[in-house]
């Protein structure tokens, strides 16, 4: 019997740790091979590099089982090419034996990992220990980066996190401290643990006084953004992500280096920014922001099904868009950023859908939006109407019995007549409150002292 | 009759007599409670009130059967009409002394009502007389120019006594309409304008007496009042939580839920760590007043249930029954919210009204929908309406609450909802409830201003 309870435990997102309070034993949902007719798995995965591909290919194993064998195949190529995690790479090794898959024995290149990444850790901490000595402050900066960044290679998250801690007291300034966050939220982008990278993409953007490129050609304020941007999805964090694309500039983004560090695509940004388009924009506001904005067009060529989305959206074809919405959905599942909130996306897709439907209308039928939506039934529009009228995003009733939706009106005049009923009520209690109160404290006042209350 | 009685009736100065009452030994058994009638005939209640209030207590002390009780019946009453009050400020105890007696009356006699009625007057003729000391009421140039304090003292106007509370009590447990309304109209209407000094204690009072009256209130109905007198209860500042704020926040939720369908919030002025002991100690009232905020009408009516222990303890079932009447009521004035027109039977679906017990009596889905359709009819609110279309299916419609009509030209007719003001006259009520929202708002603001500077009286503060 193992001593550590969770050992047999099912983890979701494929992490080696589970978080505070998150013992599951239910298994993952499996979901069909994505309908996307230009999707391929190993071009999918090509765009991004390290850790992330892993777990992303990890994740794709465990929620679809027709491109599990593939995917655990690519992300065993990673892990051998780019890391030294033995222990992540026999636990790979396993899951596909139990798809009959034949491995070579890997066990040189374990040993020869193991070694390296020995030899190399005191390598780094012989260079820590002389750069302190020296006073040499940028350098023994870029040394416990270094080590943050084998810690992370051989699988040891918690401990590369503790070097980047330490390196903070090297910091020289502002900028240096800035490019450590960046260090600190690239390591962490593989664990999506969203809340915590938010953070660090915060702390990235904050740190910097001016826009400031990284020796690696990165601007940290966008690299930040778009870090944010994915981390507020991550979390299901809707406005916040559309906030966060809304201050960016996405011919700047466009044209910058973050993509090359292999953690986000720009295949990711086009969802990102169409699925935010598509649950809160309305007509004209995509048309100005995303399909005349000559900034996308990169993204667009990475993912011409989001600038297809938009068109139809644009458009009001909104059934074709509904169909569209569920193929470019059944490829978003598989991504551990979107996947676990895709039904939520797409009812906020439909919410909003309806919501530009209706309102140009003193009256719809139910029954003809129903159809026009390419939605189930009246009654299940009713229910989406209902939540609607209820959250206030529409300001309509609906008439059961003749099956419409008419737009309410309310009389300024009414309302104001009711607001100040309102207020008049309000300020009557709180003067007999007050009054007593004081009259209670004034009295007290008077008492002679010595006598009960 | 004895020495005592006879330097009592007869003494030479009021100094003399308070000192003789506050010395004052009641006497044994010896006597019996007729044995004061004669004294009780002779003795004028209104020249000699302290004296006359003291052979009261006496005999009333002594009186164990209801015929005995029956004998001091009319002086009882002419007491009660004639009591006066300055008389009665120079002893105050005296009040306390009949309190008790009445009170014991009422155990002893078994007649709540009689002892209540009793109290009503006492308490009526008193506050008469101390309405008469009131002082001018201040205008906010007053109080802004000069500073004055804003009470008016211990003094002046109408003061809590023992005896206004045990009025409240009594009718309490005398649990007869007519009384309660005679309570309320009376006692409770009557505005309270001081704490006063006619009793030794203080705060208690001032909490009693504001839960009893919103029992009172509640008891016949009238809700609002009930919670504006609950609220009362969280008013004066206390060091602890006291076990009557927690009753009376339990009546408060419960009323509040029954009236706007949700929880209540207390005044902004009581301490936010009372505010979370209070709650923790009544969770199950917050979760119920929750539960009917979501129009949850299954599971409202299983907390009731599962509370139900609970409720009966505290006295509170009555009120969480109403509570489940009134449940409904929220659930379908909330579908005006979105409906203009639905079905009975759509709506009885929606409130899923089968889960309460006013629609699950029947077997059917009809008898569900019969059952939501006489609720409604029973709840007559205009603004919900029933109507049969042409193909005889019974449906809801939802009419706006207008406060206002909008403009015919020309029209003269009246209003079809009562109390809807016409089109000429809505800007003047507009007009006119801002102008006296605007004059409260001063005063209010005037009056958090007189609360700054009274927090230094607040150190002073006794413990309850």
């Amino acid at each position: 019997m193992s001593s550590n309870p969770t050992a047999n435990m099912w983890n979701p997102l494929s992490r080696t740790f589970l978080l505070p309070g998150e013992l599951t034993s239910q298994q993952p949902k499996l979901y069909s091979k994505p309908a996307l007719a230009s999707f391929d798995l190993r071009e999918y995965l090509e765009g991004y590099k390290g850790m992330t591909k892993i777990r992303r290919a990890m994740y794709v194993g465990e929620h679809c089982t027709a491109l599990a064998q593939d995917s655990y195949l690519i992300a065993l190529d990673e892990l051998e090419s780019t890391t030294y995690n033995a222990k992540l790479h026999t636990e790979v090794s396993k899951r596909l034996e139990q798809f009959g898959v034949a491995l070579p024995d890997r066990g040189e290149w374990k040993k020869d990992v193991e070694q390296r990444s020995q030899r190399e850790n005191q390598e780094l901490k012989k260079e820590i220990a002389r750069t302190k000595a020296g006073n040499l402050i940028s350098e023994c900066q870029r040394a416990h980066v270094d080590l943050a960044n084998l810690c992370a290679k051989i699988g040891s998250t918690e401990e590369a996190f503790r070097a980047l801690q330490s390196a903070r007291e090297f910091c020289g300034d502002a900028n240096s401290h800035g490019e450590l966050q960046v260090s600190t939220v690239r390591i962490s982008q593989a664990t999506f643990r969203w809340m915590q990278i938010n953070t660090f993409a915060q702390r990235a953007i904050s740190a910097m006084t001016t826009r400031h490129q990284q020796s690696d050609g990165t601007d940290v304020w966008i690299e930040g953004s778009v870090i944010q941007i994915q981390a507020n999805f991550g979390d299901a964090k809707w406005q916040d992500a559309i906030k966060e694309l809304n201050k960016l500039d996405i011919g700047e983004v466009a044209a910058s280096e973050v993509f090359e560090v292999g953690n986000t695509t720009a295949k990711d940004f086009a969802i990102y920014a169409t699925l935010s388009a598509l649950m809160a924009l309305g007509r004209k506001e995509v048309r100005e922001k995303y399909i005349n904005n000559f900034g996308y067009s990169k993204f667009f060529e990475a993912m011409p099904e989001c600038l297809e989305l938009l068109k139809r959206f644009y458009d009001s074809n909104y059934s074709d868009m509904l169909v569209l919405l569920d193929t470019v959905l059944s490829f978003c599942v598989l991504d551990p950023v979107i996947g676990p909130h895709v039904s939520q996306i797409k009812g906020r897709v439909i919410d909003n859908i309806v919501v530009i439907y209706a309102t140009p209308y003193m009256a719809v039928s139910l029954e003809r939006m129903a159809k026009d939506l390419h939605i189930q039934s009246a009654d299940t529009l009713e229910s989406i109407v209902v939540k609607l009228i209820t959250s206030k995003r529409i300001s309509a009733r609906i008439d059961v019995v003749s099956g419409y939706l008419y737009k309410h009106k309310v009389d300024p005049r009414d309302a104001t007549l009711k607001n100040i009923e309102k207020m008049y009520k309000s300020f009557d209690s709180q003067v007999d409150l007050v009054k007593a109160h004081i009259m209670f404290l004034e009295e007290e006042s008077l008492r002679p002292t010595g006598s009960k209350a | 009759m004895t020495t005592q009685y006879s330097n009592l009736v007869n003494a030479e100065s009021k100094s003399a007599l308070v000192k003789s009452l506050q010395d004052w030994r009641s006497p044994v058994s010896d006597y019996s409670a007729e044995t004061f009638v004669p004294l009780l005939n002779i003795l004028d209640p209104k020249s000699n009130t302290l004296a006359y209030a003291q052979v009261l207590v006496d005999a009333l002390g002594l009186a164990v059967s209801v015929n005995e009780f029956e004998t001091l019946a009319e002086p009882l009453s002419r007491f009660a009409t004639q009591i006066q009050l300055e008389q009665v400020e120079s002893f105050p105890e005296i009040l306390r002394r009949l309190t008790r007696a009445l009170a014991q009356m009422a155990q002893l006699s078994e007649n709540n009502a009689q002892a209540c009625t009793v109290l009503v007057d006492m308490v009526g003729a008193l506050n008469q007389q101390m309405a008469l000391t009131r002082l001018p009421p201040m205008t906010i140039e007053d109080i802004i120019q000069h500073k004055q304090r804003l009470g008016v003292g211990s003094s002046h106007g109408v003061r809590l006594t023992p005896l206004h509370i045990e009025c409240l009590r009594q009718c309490l447990l005398a649990r007869r309409r007519w009384l309660y309304e005679r309570v309320a109209n009376e006692v409770v209407a009557t505005r309270l304008d001081a704490i006063g000094r006619l009793d030794t204690q203080r705060l208690r009072p001032f909490l009693e007496y504001h839960h009893y009256a919103g029992m009172v209130c509640a008891g016949l109905g009238r809700m609002e009042q009930a919670l504006q007198m609950w609220r009362m209860v969280f008013a004066v500042p206390t060091r602890f939580v006291s076990a009557i704020q927690i009753a009376s926040f339990k009546r408060f939720t419960l009323a509040h839920a029954i009236v706007h369908g949700k929880r209540g919030t207390l005044p902004p002025m009581f301490v936010p760590a009372h505010v979370r002991s209070i709650e923790s100690v009544a969770a199950a009232y917050v979760a119920l007043a929750d539960v009917c905020a979501s129009r949850q009408l299954g599971a409202a009516v299983k907390t009731v249930r599962d509370m139900n222990s609970e409720l009966v303890s505290d006295g509170n079932a009555g009120l969480a029954q109403r509570l489940l009447d009134e449940l409904p009521a929220h659930c379908v004035r909330a579908c005006a919210d979105v409906y203009t027109r639905l079905p009975l039977k759509h709506l009885a679906q929606v409130v899923k009204f089968s889960d309460h017990p006013r629609g699950g009596a029947g077997d059917g889905a009809d008898d569900v929908v019969d059952a939501l359709g006489r609720y409604i009819q029973e709840m007559n609110d205009p603004c919900v309406v029933l109507e049969e279309t042409d193909a005889g299916i019974m449906v809801v419609r939802f009419v706006d609450a207008q406060a206002t009509v909008p403009p015919v030209q020309g029209a003269t007719q009246s209003a079809s909802i009562p109390g809807v003001p016409l089109e000429t006259q809505w800007s003047v009520a507009i007009a006119a409830r801002a102008q006296e929202a605007n004059v409260l708002q001063k005063y209010l603001q005037e009056l958090d201003h007189h609360l700054a500077l009274t927090r230094d009286y607040v150190s002073r503060s006794r413990d309850v």
